[in-house]
């Protein structure tokens, strides 16, 4: 290896190249061109390169080039190949190369999407769309036809966020079809979509989606900058933009959701938020998100408003429930005895007798435990699935207990506080509590319950001091806005939220009209009476 | 993009609520009324409310310019300078005696035999997160905090009330000394305490996002929590009767412990070690703040500067006092005396400042 001067490395400082060539323009030479085509991209099996020439060869000759796999192989025989080989003017000698480009361009490809391109750069990014490219010798210029048709999933059913009553389909892994499910939610002229290709070696497609006019201008213009600033190799799925664009700062929560229910990103957008639609993955982001978003399901809406308020503060319940519990536990049993009633002391001290492990160590190796089983059920074949939870539930339950491994009372601690987690709607958040909850465990064996409470007090001003592109983090909570607050905690009646609950919105910030609350026929009766006194005291016959 | 550290009026009244809650329903004050105390109460919050609407108008009087700024503008350069140098110790002084009432506390309810010095020290290191996070971040606790310290006291309340603890026959005979000794009780102490503490805010409102002094909001918080306070102090004895609640170190603890033939939780303790926390937390962290705001002030340094030496000097002179009879006994004592002095005097003495000045700009022109 050659010895790099110190200054030569300066001059490469970043390790992806981020000088993007000269863009090579095609050549006259149709050969030429094909030769420069076939060096930049190898002799791959899946590129179809069909030449064509009209009899005579002498006065035209054109090249198709398409990727197998990519294209639609109906539509490139029947709309490029069929008509161009068959048309009578294509076959006479007397045709030029500019007139066979105006007459292919303009008449005879029965096709959308049609573009024209000069450079070698442009139409190999074309191909790996699944375009097919048609080159002309004797032109600088050629054009590519929108042939694209890849094999892909069909909509089903969102497996991560499920609902009882509500739409039931999610993404799938293709961004056009993830756009068509919210143009088919939203028919407004004011949803846009705007598209990046972000990645110099995946070039996935990213699609910004907004309402414009409900989406705050300032947040909309942080997220393109964000957007436009990442230079990476590889966008593979929605973390890798979620991991380059939240705001900064060592954070385990998470500022931006992801889901792969459109009705979910439908609904963010009515209320301000920004959608992000990534090629490839199911999983669409919605920025700016607060806390509080992490906890209302779409559900939420498809229900009746008293069950979802109550769903709500027991989702509340469960996220505290679930960080903090075994920490409690150990608190109490180690530190503050004194609080329980005495019977339950006595039982638990009973369970305790046998158990060699001190509360701490108890609660660490059952929670490990519950861990490694929950990742296994993630990872492993599904054949096998029975046999794993049949062996972590003897293993984790009656086993442990009977063999005086664990405590009883743990093994309900160490389960409720699993069952808890999963009823937080989002995964991100319940994920970051489940390292919060091994911190609070070794805190509440050091420090008992003030520890825990000191421990709340740094994560509550954590919190507050976070933000999801320049939306506090605690919104509509801390800093306080209470006209925000209905749609928070509980749930109010959708009548009785006449305005966005977002702090983060543009204009237009009403979202249905006024005295939306349903009336019976008795209360209209009784309203167009009153009008009517009001209107005209003289009154009218037949009231 | 959120560099502006501004503050909302619902968050100045937020501050003001959990500020005076602090740690002050836990106390029995003016005890020395016995079961007047809690018009000993109602005197001190009158007579604070006269407090706080001279400290108002100093404000108005003054825009844009926090306590230190008022005193360079008043006293002088270096004068003002001396006597803001003073208060920014004062603030320090009043903060570490937060510190030290937690340190003492847990020490006697959560955690019997953890050192002192160590929670004390997590306490000040929870204090300086928050300032060093900034303004911005520091008025948004009281909004979380503030509900859930109310929600556990109706919590308390309630129980209380359902159990059929609340007697409020032990507040007869009303005035059954007369005037005097509930006057005795409130003048000058529950003046000072907690009323007088508003003093504080004389730093805090030039940080309100518009300009002018955010009065409705300050006094319509100070009223609110004033009758809470009355009606904690009248709950205290409520409950335990005038005598028992006059000597109990923490009456409020013990008018808990009144619940445990609830069977559920043996003892509430928990709930009323929370509100401690969390009082005297919010309570030391404006004092705290105040200090650390004060000194950048005077030195002109920006305040994370400062955030570590003064936490350092607070956490150092929590330990000066030898153990808590003597940190009480300077608490009721020498430290009594001297609030007056930074409570009411100085700011009459500004007060008197920026009269004359009106007057004398008024008069050549």
């Amino acid at each position: 290896m050659p010895v790099h001067s110190k200054q030569g490395r300066k001059h490469t400082k970043d390790p992806v190249e981020t000088v993007i060539p000269a863009p090579c323009p095609l050549s006259p030479s149709l050969d030429e061109t094909l030769q420069e085509i076939s060096l930049r991209i190898g002799t791959s099996s899946d590129v179809i390169i069909r030449r064509f020439t009209n009899e005579s060869l002498s006065s035209l000759s054109l090249a198709f080039i398409y990727i197998d796999g990519l294209v639609n192989a109906d539509t490139v025989n029947q709309t490029v190949i069929q008509p161009l080989m068959e048309h009578v003017t294509l076959k006479s000698d007397a045709i030029t190369a500019d007139k066979a480009y105006a007459l292919i361009k303009d008449q005879m490809l029965p096709i959308g999407g049609v573009q024209e391109g000069k450079t070698v750069e442009h139409m190999l990014s074309l191909l790996f769309e699944g375009y097919t490219l048609i080159l002309f010798n004797g032109l600088t210029m050629a054009l590519a036809a929108d042939t694209s048709g890849y094999e892909k999933r069909s909509v089903n059913e969102p497996t991560s966020q499920g609902v009882i009553r509500g739409p039931k389909e999610g993404f799938t892994e293709s961004l056009r079809v993830g756009t068509s499910m919210l143009r088919r939610r939203l028919k407004t002229s004011d949803l846009r979509i705007e598209e990046y290709k972000i990645g110099q070696r995946t070039g996935t497609g990213v699609a910004l989606v907004y309402l414009q006019g409900i989406a705050s201008e300032a947040v909309l213009a942080e997220i393109r900058r964000r957007l436009d600033g990442i230079i990476t190799d590889s966008i593979l799925e929605s973390n890798y933009i979620e991991e380059f664009i939240q705001d900064g700062g060592l954070t385990p929560f998470p500022t931006i959701q992801n889901t792969e229910r459109p009705d979910a990103v439908a609904g963010g957008l009515l209320e301000g938020q920004v959608g992000i639609i990534i090629d490839g993955t199911p999983f669409a982001l919605l920025a700016p998100s607060t806390f509080f978003n992490f906890f209302q399901s779409s559900e939420d809406y498809y229900q009746r408003y008293d069950i979802s308020s109550f769903l709500r503060l027991i989702r509340y319940g469960a996220f505290f429930v679930s960080m903090l519990l075994p920490a409690l536990y150990i608190a109490v049993t180690t530190f503050h005895q004194e609080m329980l009633p005495t019977t339950l002391l006595i039982s638990l001290a009973a369970q305790r007798e046998g158990v060699p492990l001190p509360a701490l160590a108890e609660a660490l190796l059952m929670e490990l435990t519950f861990d490694v089983l929950r990742e296994a059920g993630v990872r492993m074949p599904r054949t096998i699935g029975p046999a794993i939870s049949i062996v972590g539930a003897l293993v984790l339950g009656q086993a442990a207990v009977s063999a005086g491994l664990v405590s009883a009372a743990m093994v309900i601690v160490v389960s409720f506080t699993a069952i808890s987690n999963f009823v937080i709607p989002s995964l991100a958040i319940a994920n970051s509590i489940r390292l919060i909850r091994f911190l609070l465990m070794l805190i509440a064996a050091t420090l008992g319950l003030f520890g825990i409470m000191s421990f709340l007090m740094v994560l509550l001003i954590h919190l507050a001091g976070l933000y999801s592109f320049g939306v506090p983090y605690l919104s509509p909570v801390a800093p306080m806005i209470p006209r925000y607050l209905k749609d928070i905690f509980i749930r109010v009646p959708l009548w009785n939220m006449p305005m966005r609950p977002k702090t983060s919105l543009g204009k237009e910030t009403r979202r249905q009209g006024p005295d939306q609350k349903p009336q019976s026929i008795e209360d209209q009766k009784k309203k167009a009476q009153l009008s009517g006194q009001q209107k005209k005291p003289q009154g009218e016959d037949q009231a | 993009m959120h560099s502006k550290e501004q503050v909302s009026a619902l968050q100045i009244s937020f501050m003001v609520m959990l500020f005076e809650i602090g740690s002050t329903p836990l106390f029995l004050l003016g005890g020395k009324a016995k079961q007047d105390s809690w018009l000993a109460m109602c005197a001190g919050s009158v007579s604070g409310l006269l407090l706080l609407l001279l400290l108002l108008w100093i404000q108005q009087r003054s825009r844009g310019l926090d306590l230190i700024g008022m005193l360079r503008f008043h006293f002088g350069g270096t004068a003002g300078s001396i006597v803001g140098w003073i208060y920014c110790l004062y603030f320090a002084y009043q903060s570490m005696r937060n510190v030290r009432d937690l340190g003492e506390l847990t020490s006697l309810t959560l955690l019997q035999t953890t050192p002192m010095s160590i929670t004390m020290l997590v306490f000040i290191l929870i204090a300086l997160y928050a300032i060093w996070k900034g303004t911005a971040v520091l008025f948004r606790l009281p909004e979380v905090l503030l509900p859930i310290v109310l929600f556990f006291y109706g919590l308390l309340i309630l129980l209380l009330g359902i159990m059929g603890s609340i007697d409020f026959g032990r507040l007869a005979p009303v005035f059954e000394g007369g005037l005097r000794p509930i006057l005795d009780a409130a003048l000058p102490d529950i003046v000072s305490f907690p009323f007088g503490q508003m003093l504080v805010f004389l730093m805090l409102w030039s940080l309100w996002e518009k300009p002018g002094v955010p009065v409705r909001n300050t006094i319509s918080a100070y009223i609110a929590i004033s009758l809470f306070l009355i009606f904690m102090n009248a709950l205290n004895v409520a409950v335990l009767g005038p005598t028992v609640a006059g000597i109990s170190q923490l009456p409020f603890l013990k008018t808990v412990r009144t619940l445990s033939n609830l069977h559920f939780v043996e003892r509430l303790d928990i709930l009323v070690t929370i509100q401690l926390f969390v009082g005297l937390l919010i309570k030391m962290m404006v004092f705290y703040f105040c200090a650390v705001k004060g000194i950048s002030g005077l030195t002109g340094k920006p305040m994370k500067w400062w955030v570590f030496p003064v936490g350092a000097v607070i956490y150092g002179a929590s330990f000066v006092e030898r153990d808590y009879s003597q940190h009480i006994a300077i608490g009721l004592g020498p430290s009594l005396k001297i609030d007056p002095l930074f409570q009411i005097a100085v700011p009459l003495l500004l007060a008197v400042s920026i009269l004359l000045r009106s007057r004398f700009k008024s008069t050549p022109s």
